[in-house]
């Protein structure tokens, strides 16, 4: 059995750190990370930031409580190549989960890795008992990656923004224990 | 202009409403959160928070004592937090149980709501109870608001489990109810 809970074959997950900042501050950047980022509500979801903002968000994600900020690290190369987060500070039973890989390393498994890693943690180490995400309703790709490990849609946040004219809606998803166990084959 | 309605006016916290702020967070049926318990909170406390609150131009809440216009009685809380001017907004509300039934709620909640979509210029207001109160989604409901999502089986109250549900009203779906008021916020 493998002892370390956030390492696969090909990542692992560990704590940011300040040297962090240059690479975080590259891929947030992204045109195609736009409205995805899955930084505090406190910094733009799509204006273009500078790296002093990109080192208060690590400070941010460095002293929060109840909740993580793990840099997703590729085994091949040393890089960080996205993060995921989460945060059980309203309940622990119903942690809230999300996830960014850079654009450079999507498509290619990585954020399978992740969640299997983050949900096994929190069903086989926590009490958690219901996992929660969310996206909005444009991006897709997000959507299919939830259900695709079965999360369900919940429901909409109506109107959670404005993008290119449109608005947009917030997508709601959550799995259960009892059905990840069932994924799991427990 | 005060915040007033047919049977309330909305009006500041003072010291004195403190007492009666804290029996509503410890009665378990007036307040719907576990996230909230345990039910032992003391005037003090309240004191502490309504004497860290400063003068600012800037504030994203609003907190109000709803007082009956007959008795000048304060029957309940009503508030809203996380504003994002112009945008959005969420709300909550607690009626001591003396007042459940007697409108008292609806109508405070039309107050707040006709400030908010008329005064603060929001586009969408929320709230958030969940499937064990019934009350609460009955009347948000009645107000105009649909559930809009849920996080399954997150709220243990009383043993059991329920969901968190979340409810919103669109600009629109409020000035459609209320064909008296012209929408003039710019059109996105």
């Amino acid at each position: 059995m493998n002892e370390n809970r956030f390492s696969s074959e090909r990542l692992c997950l560990r704590a940011f750190e300040p040297d962090d900042v240059t690479v975080l501050h590259a891929y947030l950047n992204h045109p195609s990370l736009t409205g995805r980022r899955y930084i505090p509500w406190s910094h733009s979801n799509d204006i273009p930031l500078s790296l002093t903002q990109v080192e208060t968000i690590l400070e941010k994600w460095g002293k929060g409580e109840k909740q993580f900020h793990l840099a997703v690290v590729s085994s091949g190369n040393d890089k960080v190549i996205g993060h995921a987060n989460c945060d059980w500070g309203w309940d622990p039973h119903c942690p809230h989960i999300s996830l960014v890989i850079a654009p450079d390393y999507q498509r290619q498994g990585y954020g399978s890795e992740v969640f299997n890693l983050i949900l096994r943690y929190l069903y086989e180490n926590t009490h958690a008992h219901n996992v929660a995400g969310g996206m909005n309703d444009w991006n897709q790709t997000a959507r299919a990656f939830a259900q695709k490990h079965g999360f369900k849609e919940t429901g909409k946040m109506r109107r959670a923004g404005l993008r290119n004219g449109e608005f947009y809606d917030w997508i709601g998803v959550d799995i259960l224990r009892p059905e990840w166990q069932a994924l799991e084959g427990a | 202009m005060a915040l007033e309605g047919t049977n309330v006016i909305l009006r500041e916290q003072r010291p004195e409403d403190l007492q009666l702020l804290a029996d509503l967070r410890n009665d378990l049926d007036t307040q719907a959160w576990s996230k909230t318990l345990p039910p032992d909170y003391t005037q003090r406390m309240f004191l502490t928070q309504f004497e860290q609150r400063e003068f600012s131009y800037d504030r994203d809440d609003g907190r109000f004592i709803i007082e009956s216009k007959d008795a000048g009685e304060m029957v309940g809380y009503i508030s809203y937090t996380g504003l994002e001017m112009r945008w959005d907004v969420t709300i909550g509300i607690m009626i001591a149980k003396d007042f459940w039934g007697s409108g008292l709620a609806i109508d405070a909640l039309q107050v707040l709501l006709l400030f908010l979509f008329e005064e603060m210029g929001v586009r969408v207001v929320r709230l958030w109870t969940h499937t064990g109160n019934a009350r609460a989604i009955g009347s948000a409901e009645k107000l105009g608001f649909k559930v809009s999502y849920r996080q399954r089986e997150s709220i243990f109250k009383a043993g059991k489990r329920y969901d968190n549900v979340n409810m919103d009203m669109l600009r629109e779906e409020y000035y459609t109810l209320h064909p008296d008021l012209e929408d003039n916020l710019p059109p996105l």
